[in-house]
């Protein structure tokens, strides 16, 4: 009896092992010949795109991507944004695509997740069609083959892209030139601003005198002392550090990094002292962009802030001045407008990549053509969304025709006003693929400054210092 | 019987000063009552307010009435809906969770008995092993974990959540602590002179024997695999909704900066935590029960 | 002589059945577990980066420790990466000493409190209950909540409160979570720690208690021993395994402190001064554009050195107690060998 037992739990150990050790040689063979298979696709895609390219520039590209799959994953950490992508696709495409070709894979729940996840999604083998990148760490997926693919396997080459906004296609072309992504959205940003404040303080009711009241730096501080003293020092000019950070940093004149070292452009060191200038003068809040207990929401409807910078993609429905307004029936919906400010920037935006294991290619192609080339589906997108998408012909469009009116901003109509600072848009040079990482810590570095914890602005510049060599070993220090 | 040997002995003096060692103790532990359930009420207050009253006035002693409304918000829209299905989340946690404290109690419990029971030659090798890996981070071995996984295309499924935690050095080693103290060896030697199979005294006398170790470290780690998130969240690569736990979904919903409704996140968390209270509620009478019978030993 | 022959026989033939037991534990162990920790321990001699000769695929010998250990005054990265592990090396150990003695304590004086039958404590069971309540919260759930009720601004429920009662003025918000504060994130740490972790103690320093043969406490009783004789001189000792399975879980859950330290924090970046050890190791092997597995993978080396030396302490205290109790115990088997029956199991130390 009792050796019975013994012999029988011995099998059954043996028998578990063997099978766990049997399952891991098979699956060792079948992944590294799925990896074969990758590296070899993107070997033939590549050569294929030499091909092309060496044809005429008008020349179409082919679409090589299989049609193999069954359902488009599009990887993504914003579901509301995709998930109105994906309707709008759905109800207007002229491929007669439904909803449940298309699925949306969320990776995180923000952009710096995103990030991360998608690399370890991509070596799991799983389906991924296109994949969404923002500019800050866009060029780490780009320039790498194993994770993104050149656009024109999609049958899209550059001469598609000539009413977008240069600045999108610039910044999508990996090192070696190929266009690897493509936007939807020209993230053109302006100084949003409090109607009802903007006339108590400033004496000004339309967006053009408010504009000639910020339309420099030096006229921009004059007016937040107005408003300071109007309002006996409870409204500040804008609402927080961080965004006028993103102003600052995209007006750089270098890029963050310069062969291969760090480099603190002048205008970032004149941030510093400029930012405490404005916080002991009580011209921004303290509050904190993004922050999770709602402090950087809850500025905009209690009087404490005259105005926000904020970008095009954060005044869409359910976005961003929504929040601020208090949603849809809050206490300050509405009541705002917005104008250039003192100046144009660009900030954030994302853009629809490839991936090299793509099995949707006719989906796809409508999916990337629809949102960034074609230019009455982004008209219907931009009227839907109130999203400033990236066709000059559509916007002029809709500019031109004078209907189109953003409730949240009182009816007026933000493409107008950001048409012109949208076309200026040049990040040339000026990305690198560890921008995300280096903003972070000089904006941390600032808020240091700032809040008394480093005494002068070489201290602040040396802990910025410190903390982006430990971050990046790989820049020479 | 012991309790008149000693009222006897102090009379007034005695029971006076007990009485109030007692009052005292109550005291605190109103207090310490106080500390623990506060935020969880200020959790269900904020369930029923509405987000901007949230972000106004962070706290509210009186509920509001918006409960209903953050229900609605969670269940109908379009970005809730997507992130979180309480039916389905509270399905797989259950599950993981109830898995892994079976297997790993139980192997546990095997473990342990067969280091403290039987006296071998690698015994006092495998003890230290057991407690060296006990003292590993979990943060060493998650990644090299996640890629072996991805190898063996277990990634996706609930495998590597499951297995491992027949190998839980926390679990051998409490058992182990409470079998030095408690239990008697001689029970084994004499289940061996009555015939019985070594198994069979395991199963039949040891298991029942460390019940109140046993149920202690049940809810532990029922508890612990429960709120588990980053070892669900890393092994579920496609993030699929029919795989999420409740910890991943309710991430999914209180992360959304893009669009925050305090209101909706609390409720969210509300919903999360309830029907694990109300188990732990139901099951603990139980627990008390059982670690107080299992006390007495003759 | 018989008795020895006899018990020798007995644990050669039964040895097997030890080794059989821990089986499954060791095959899922080395089976999942094992290669991922010497993969680690592998890293920790590559480098970081992607560039040639110091990058992740390279090896850099005792680098990473060299930097992680003792800086560099010209390499600034060495420098930086020092810092950084000393102040969270720092914060790792201010938090956890100021979570476990007072989480020690508290648990140890409930337990007692909870299973003297003199006490009369109306609601026992209730309280019994609640106390554990916290635990079942998952952390970050905990860490959201921190967020919104230690709001740094003026409408956070705390400094609302504060505000109200005149104890600081409404322009002046207390920062608790702001990335730059220094004590109070770490008190806010230590205190939720606690709040999240006693109950937990309690009720295994209870199991551990009621396990106890109460006929001790009754003979106790009746030599007419205080309860305070009686916690020093007999419930302590006696719950010496327990304790020693408390101290040494709550150091390595305390030196791996993670979800909180990494959670709470407003905006992008990770609070620096409640980091710990455990947020370096998952921070720093998550950065896809420069990965730094050997500065990741070294820390964890290191950490697990230092859990590993104190949990060798804390046995080696407890070491002899293990020697004279297994001493005891095998003399008590050789007795009770000659007589059949034993009806005194229960005394076992």
């Amino acid at each position: 009896m009792n050796n019975l037992k013994r012999t029988l739990a011995l099998v059954a150990t043996l028998a578990l092992a063997a099978t766990a050790f049997v399952g891991c040689g098979d699956d060792e063979t079948s992944s590294t010949a799925s990896k074969a298979d990758t590296t070899s696709k993107s070997d033939t895609e590549s050569k294929e795109d030499d091909k092309t390219e060496s044809k005429e520039e008008d020349a179409k590209a082919e679409l090589t991507v299989p049609d193999t799959g069954d359902v488009m994953s599009i990887l993504g950490w914003n579901a509301t944004e995709v998930g109105g992508m994906i309707d709008v696709f759905v109800k207007n495409n002229k491929g007669g695509y439904t909803a449940e070709q298309i699925k949306y894979v969320e990776q995180g729940t923000s952009g710096g997740e995103a990030a991360q996840k998608y690399a370890t999604y991509f070596s799991s083998g799983d389906d991924c069609d296109l994949f969404i990148a923002e500019a800050d760490w866009i060029l780490t997926y780009i320039n790498n083959d194993e994770y993104s693919a050149p656009l024109s396997n999609l049958g899209i080459t550059e001469a598609d892209f000539a009413d977008a906004y240069a600045y999108t296609v610039s910044i999508a072309k990996d090192n070696n030139g190929v266009l690897k992504g493509a936007s939807w959205q020209a993230a053109a940003g302006g100084y949003c601003y409090r109607t009802d404040l903007a006339k108590d303080y400033l004496g000004v009711t339309t967006p053009e005198e408010m504009q000639a009241k910020v339309d420099d730096w030096d006229k921009f501080m004059e007016s937040a002392a107005t408003v300071a003293e109007a309002s006996s020092g409870k409204t500040a000019m804008t609402a927080t550090i961080g965004g006028m950070w993103q102003v600052y940093s995209y007006n750089r004149d270098q890029a963050w990094v310069v062969d291969n070292k760090l480099t603190i452009d002048d205008s970032c060191t004149e941030f510093m002292n400029i930012c405490k200038d404005m916080k002991d003068k009580g011209y921004v809040t303290s509050a904190q962009q993004w922050a999770e207990d709602g402090s950087w929401y809850a500025i905009g409807q209690d009087d404490s802030t005259l105005g926000y910078f904020f970008s095009t993609w954060c005044l869409v429905d359910d976005a961003m001045l929504q929040n601020a307004s208090g949603g849809k029936d809050g206490k300050t919906y509405g009541k705002w407008n917005i104008c250039v400010g003192p100046t144009e920037y660009c900030w954030g935006g994302s853009w629809l990549c490839l991936s090299p294991n793509a099995d949707n290619g006719s989906i796809a192609q409508s999916f990337v053509k629809f949102y960034t080339t074609d230019a009455d589906t982004m008209k219907i997108y931009a009227t839907e969304k109130n999203e400033f998408v990236n066709n000059k012909k559509a916007m002029k469009e809709i500019v031109d025709s004078g209907e189109h009116k953003n409730a949240l901003l009182g009816g007026q109509d933000q493409f107008a006003v950001l048409m012109d600072a949208a076309a200026g848009i040049d990040l040339e040079g000026k990305i690198t693929k560890d921008d995300s990482t280096i903003k972070a810590n000089y904006i941390e570095a600032v808020n240091g400054y700032v809040d008394g914890t480093y005494a002068t602005v070489e201290d602040a510049l040396k802990a910025f210092e410190e903390a982006t060599a430990g971050d990046l070993p790989d820049l020479a220090w | 019987m012991s309790k008149t040997v000693y009222n006897d002995g102090a009379k007034g003096g005695y029971t006076a000063k007990i009485r109030l060692q007692s009052g005292l103790i109550f005291i605190v532990l109103v207090l310490l009552t106080i500390i623990c359930l506060l935020p969880i009420y200020i959790l269900a207050i904020n369930s029923t307010r509405a987000s901007a009253d949230i972000a106004s006035q962070g706290v509210a002693i009186l509920p509001g009435s918006a409960l209903l409304d953050n229900l609605k918000t969670l269940t109908t829209n379009e970005y809730y809906v997507k992130a979180f299905d309480p039916l389905v989340g509270f399905r797989n946690s259950i599950f993981l969770a109830a898995a892994n404290t079976i297997l790993g109690v139980f192997f546990s419990t095997l473990t342990a008995y067969g280091l403290v029971v039987y006296d071998f030659k690698l015994r006092g090798a495998a003890t230290t092993f057991i407690l060296a890996v006990m003292m590993v981070p979990t943060q060493v071995v998650s990644t090299g974990f996640l890629q072996f996984m991805i190898e063996l295309d277990l990634h996706n499924s609930y495998w590597p959540l499951v297995i491992p935690s027949i190998a839980a050095p926390a679990i051998v080693f409490f058992m182990r602590q409470s079998m030095k103290s408690t239990f008697p060896l001689d029970i084994v030697e004499a289940a061996r002179i009555d015939g019985c199979g070594e198994f069979r005294t395991f199963l039949t006398i040891a298991i029942p024997m460390m019940k109140p170790a046993i149920a202690v470290q049940s809810i532990f780690l029922f508890i612990q695999k429960w709120n588990d998130y980053y070892m669900t969240s890393m092994i579920l690569i496609s993030n699929k909704l029919e795989q999420r736990t409740i910890p991943m979904m309710v991430n999914a919903v209180i992360g959304n900066d893009k669009t925050p409704d305090f209101g909706v996140n609390y409720t969210t968390i509300a919903i999360s935590i309830i029907p694990v209270v109300i188990i732990y509620l139901l099951l603990s009478k139980f627990i008390i029960a059982g670690v107080a019978l299992g006390g007495v030993k003759e | 002589m018989a008795s020895a022959a006899q018990r020798r026989i007995k644990s050669i033939s039964y040895a097997k059945y030890g080794y059989m037991f821990i089986l499954p534990f060791f095959v899922v162990y080395c089976f999942f577990q094992l290669w991922p920790l010497i993969n680690t321990f592998l890293l920790s001699f590559k480098g970081n980066g992607l560039n040639e000769g110091t990058g992740i695929d390279f090896w850099v010998g005792l680098d990473n420790y060299k930097y992680i250990l003792f800086g560099s005054d010209s390499y600034l990265p060495a420098k930086s990466i020092h810092n950084e592990f000393v102040l969270n090396m720092k914060n790792t150990l201010l938090v956890w000493f100021g979570n476990f003695i007072p989480q020690l304590s508290l648990s140890l004086l409930l337990a007692v409190w909870f299973t003297e039958a003199k006490l009369k404590i109306p609601g026992k069971g209730f309280f019994k209950v609640v106390m554990y309540m916290p635990n079942i919260i998952t952390a970050a759930s905990v860490a959201a909540l921190c967020i919104m009720i230690f709001s740094s601004n003026e409408y956070g429920a705390i400094n609302s409160l504060l505000i109200d009662w005149g104890v600081i003025a409404k322009t002046n918000p207390i920062k608790f979570i702001d990335n730059n504060s220094v004590w109070e994130p770490r008190i806010i740490v230590m205190c939720v720690q606690t709040w999240m972790w006693f109950g937990n103690t309690m009720i295994m320093l209870m199991s551990g208690i009621m396990g106890l043969n109460p006929s001790i406490f009754e003979a106790a009783n009746i030599d007419g021993a205080n309860s305070k004789q009686v916690f020093f001189r007999i419930t302590l000792p006696l719950l010496r395994p327990m304790m020693v399975y408390t101290l040494i879980t709550s150091m390595i859950g305390g030196l791996q402190m993670f979800d909180i330290p990494y959670l709470m924090h407003l905006g992008d970046n990770v609070n620096k001064n409640i980091a710990t050890v455990a947020v370096f190791v998952y921070d720093k092997f998550y950065n896809l554009a420069q990965p730094k597995y050997g500065y990741s993978a070294a820390a964890s080396m290191i950490l697990f050195v230092i859990t590993g030396a104190l949990g060798v302490a804390v046995f080696y205290m407890n070491r002899d107690q293990d020697e004279i109790a297994k001493k005891k115990h095998l003399k008590k088997l050789a007795k009770q060998a000659k007589q059949k029956k034993s009806g005194f199991g229960g005394l076992d130390l």
